[in-house]
């Protein structure tokens, strides 16, 4: 397929059939969908330029190969991540070769993806889906970049050009694509905030647990081995050296004839001696204290793109199948249905007059059946959804342990008429997917009967083998 | 079984007064004598005196809750996490309030330091230090008293917790007589139903501690005050700047506080439960320790005592030399004794072992009962009474498995020095005590 020009912003310099060289005050960012790529130059309004460009929310715009010409290899850190490639004093003319296969499957892909106004009530995750639509088309991750321009301590580049500004925003955005299962993620580090004011600009201070006094005073005791004395080190202080106080003799060598074997503080405000200060934390940000235990531990992921996010990402739906039988089904949180299990399990206990089982439906090819519905993926999850309703009872209870995995609870249902009951749905859900998509589920189920002896994790750990 | 008793009977009936004397002199002149008959009137006499001076213990009681000294209860230990609650407790509910409680952690690896820094922030425990390396109970008890503001020092075993009124029965000698430098307190065995092991402890500890002390301290030679549980005047242990090197630190420090001129007492009424070993062997393993300090520390290190210099105190003199004497030579007399019944009464060997079981039978129901007759209360007596079943197996006990024990513990002494090895101290402080002889 033959590219478009690309759009070069520049002062100086020549058009060529290539490249449309514009001077700046030329540019509007409506000009980009006529173009297979956009090169800015180095300047202090860079990462406005920039900025505007990823806040339209048109694919043809935000999506464009960006590319920025300098002078000298760049230096801000965030730039080098929002781009696509940085090009550093090379004529013009030589750089369209180096990265024409880029822009060329950058540009293919925009093409291809279906445009996500009018397709369910998507308006409320339009940064979510512009974040994958970005990593998707670039095959790139999601880096946290170490900033300490923003308040959190880390940012992601793109999702901070996304949201205008570097915010806490970002962090809950990272953390609903992790549990819709469009990103898995991979440690970086880990990082702490202000329950306050979420800033991880935190002075960590050891204070006396008495007064509250940060002003301590700390020394090692020294134990003495032959005269079994054992003191602060200030009581062994002398002009020449370390001397214990009881037998008078000069310590030689540690490890020999004393020891070091802890420390003690003292509080300059109260007096009080102790081993273990309390550690407050104050935000350098708000000014709020707070005890350690209180403070917000994050763990800081690297993220890429699952097979359901890219599946999301080219179809633009962010729904789930959970999301869907919600409308059809009463769905409990797993939280929820453990509790219930659990009652059930003790209420069998006690009485001994019940059976009831536990259940367990995973669709194993959900993510492949989706990726290959697309648009129809809508109208299948309902009619799950209602299959599901039909072949269970108001008195049964329904939940999921993850967007693909579905839990029963069938009361007062032996282990023999709940496999007989599962069989059923799965036959009914199997010639559905199959009449619809000529695709084969991938189903795999498990029944438990419970019983009143055993704890409601060995119940529900005895799901995770299969039948 | 009938001849056999008919055949004692006869021996029994045979024996004339000399001939008595002749076979049972080594129970007669050390045993009964001196810790049946000399302690019976002790007692008495002590009992009449303390009866005429009830009103200065009552002026001494009233000056010391006017004056209301803080009183410093220092407790050294190493994994006595489950102890420690009951210890702490008991602390809590004592008549006398003006109390700080400093607990020492000598490198505990089980729960001791998260219920020792949890009281702490309670304010249970005034102050809980810990040594992440273990550097022996005498450092332990040192760091504590470095950090403690009292009057008066209580030092207490991590597995001991005391009667209600302990601490103020312990202190009040000290305002009855101001050469008083130390006090020792009763200490029981607070789990003497647990195992044989513990109930036949139970009447030992009555019968040494709690009555043989008194004696020894009516009587002005008392030479131990124990580690379990005993007060020192604070001014005293800074002096000398706390303990040495143990084990046996506790007798250690007594007979420094002596050497000073002070007296040592003993708080018959001041009760201290303590928990003692479950097994014989592991009863055995802490008399072994203890008796080869007799011979490091007595012996050995305070054997300057009995030296007639210009230092020269007779009762602490007596106080060695009755220690000294007791269980040291006596103990190797007891085998010349075996030997010669052996030896020169070979076929009445049985008999004259059987009379000598019930003698010794007789002189600790003796003893006991000067144990019960007195008991400090109520309660004491109760539990008391609960060990006499056990009292037919005492001359074993003591006679024989304690014996043997002692024995074999000063001859490892006296020959090896095995006390310098013995894991009791952190190896570190063990070799620097070998290599400076200490």
């Amino acid at each position: 397929m033959e590219l478009k020009p690309i759009l070069h912003i520049s002062n100086s310099g020549k058009s060529s059939s290539e490249i449309v060289v514009l001077p700046e005050k030329e540019f509007s960012i409506d000009l980009l969908p006529d173009y297979s790529a956009v090169v800015l130059e180095n300047s202090p309004e860079l990462r406005e330029q920039i900025g505007n460009i990823k806040r339209d929310n048109r694919d043809s715009v935000y999506l464009k190969p960006l590319f920025v010409w300098s002078e000298r290899p760049l230096q801000d850190t965030y730039i080098i991540e929002l781009i696509d490639g940085q090009i550093v004093a090379e004529p013009i003319i030589e750089y369209t070769t180096r990265f024409h296969a880029l822009i060329s499957k950058i540009n293919d892909t925009i093409t291809n993806l279906v445009p996500f106004h009018g397709v369910k009530d998507n308006d409320e995750y339009e940064i979510e889906l512009k974040v994958i639509r970005h990593l998707y088309s670039r095959n790139a991750s999601l880096t946290p970049l170490r900033s300490a321009e923003t308040l959190h301590g880390y940012t992601y580049p793109i999702i901070q050009a996304f949201l205008g500004n570097g915010s806490y925003q970002e962090f809950i955005l990272v953390d609903f694509l992790k549990n819709r299962e469009l990103v898995a993620g991979s440690f970086v580090d880990k990082i702490h905030h202000c329950p306050h004011c979420y800033s991880s600009y935190l002075n960590f201070r050891e204070i006396c647990y008495k007064c509250g006094s940060a002003d301590l005073y700390v020394e090692d005791l020294i134990h003495h081995f032959r005269c079994a004395y054992e003191g602060p080190e200030s009581d062994f202080f002398t002009e020449n050296g370390l001397v214990c106080p009881k037998c008078h003799k000069t310590l030689k060598q540690i490890g020999v004839d004393f020891d070091r074997p802890s420390e003690i503080y003292t509080c300059n405000s109260c007096k009080q001696v102790f081993q273990d200060p309390d550690i407050d934390v104050r935000c350098i940000n708000c000014g709020e204290d707070t005890v350690i235990d209180n403070v917000l531990e994050r763990r800081v992921e690297k993220y890429e793109l699952t097979a359901l996010g890219k599946t999301s990402a080219q179809n633009g739906i962010m729904f789930t199948l959970k999301d869907e039988l919600k409308d059809t089904l009463d769905i409990v949180e797993y939280n929820v249905f453990k509790k219930v299990v659990d009652v059930e399990r003790a209420r069998i206990g006690r009485y001994k007059k019940s059976e009831s089982s536990v259940l367990r439906l995973s669709f194993n090819n959900y993510i492949e059946l989706a990726a290959r519905e697309g648009e129809n993926l809508e109208h299948l999850n309902q009619e799950i959804g209602e299959a599901i309703k039909k072949l269970t009872r108001t008195s049964d209870v329904i939940s999921f342990r993850n967007n693909t995995e579905l839990l029963l609870l069938f009361t007062e249902t032996s282990e023999e008429w709940s496999k007989h009951a599962l069989n059923r749905i799965v036959e009914t859900l199997t010639s559905l997917v199959e009449n619809s998509t000529q695709m084969q589920l991938d189903i795999s189920t498990r029944v438990h009967q419970i019983k009143g002896n055993q704890s409601v994790d060995v119940i529900l750990k005895s799901l995770e083998e299969n039948d | 079984m009938i001849e056999f008793i008919a055949e004692y009977f006869d021996f029994i009936s045979n024996l004339t007064a000399s001939r008595f004397i002749e076979i049972f002199w080594y129970f007669l002149i050390f045993d009964f004598v001196r810790y049946v008959g000399i302690e019976f009137l002790i007692i008495v006499l002590h009992e009449l005196k303390l009866k005429f001076k009830k009103e200065n213990h009552s002026d001494a009681r009233e000056k010391m809750f006017r004056e209301y000294p803080l009183v410093s209860v220092i407790v050294p230990g190493k994994n006595e996490g489950k102890h420690l609650k009951k210890l702490s407790d008991s602390l809590l509910k004592q008549t006398y309030k003006n109390i700080e409680l400093i607990v020492v952690d000598d490198g505990s690896d089980d729960n001791t330091p998260t219920i020792g820094r949890k009281e702490n922030r309670e304010g249970i425990i005034t102050l809980f230090l810990r040594n992440n390396v273990r550097g022996g109970k005498a450092s332990a008890a040192n760091l504590a008293l470095r950090y403690a503001s009292g009057k008066f020092i209580v030092h207490l075993d991590a597995d001991s917790n005391l009667y209600f009124d302990a601490i103020e029965k312990l202190i009040l000698p000290f305002y009855i007589d101001d050469k008083i430098g130390a006090v020792g307190g009763d200490v029981r065995v607070d789990n003497r139903h647990e195992t044989l092991v513990n109930s036949l402890q139970g009447i030992e500890y009555g019968k040494t501690i709690s009555i043989g002390r008194q004696v020894n301290s009516a009587l002005g030679i008392l030479r131990i005050i124990s580690g379990a549980y005993g007060a020192f005047r604070s001014e005293i242990l800074e002096r000398i700047k706390g303990w040495d090197i143990g084990p046996g630190l506790d007798g250690d420090i007594t007979l420094k506080i002596r050497k000073m001129g002070y007296k040592v007492k003993f708080a018959h009424k001041s009760v201290c439960y303590t928990n003692t070993p479950t097994s014989f062997r592991a009863l055995a393993k802490q008399r072994y320790r203890w008796n080869k300090s007799t011979v490091r520390f007595r012996l050995r290190k305070h054997i300057d005592l009995i030296k007639p210099d210009a230092n020269f105190n007779i009762l602490n003199a007596i106080a060695v030399i009755d220690n000294i004497w007791y269980n040291l030579i006596l103990n190797a007399n007891w085998l010349f004794y075996m030997f010669q019944v052996t030896v020169i009464f070979p076929e009445s060997t049985f008999f004259i072992v059987l009379t000598n079981y019930f003698l010794y039978l007789f002189s600790n129901m003796v003893q006991f009962a000067i144990v019960l007759f007195l008991s400090p209360n109520k309660y004491t007596r109760q539990e008391e009474m609960k060990l006499i079943p056990y009292l037919p197996l005492m001359p074993l006990y003591t006679g024989l498995f304690l014996r043997l024990v002692r024995s074999f513990a000063y001859i490892m002494e006296l020959l090896f020095k095995r006390s310098y090895d013995d894991p009791w101290n952190p190896w570190k402080v063990s070799r620097i005590a070998k290599e400076e002889g200490m």
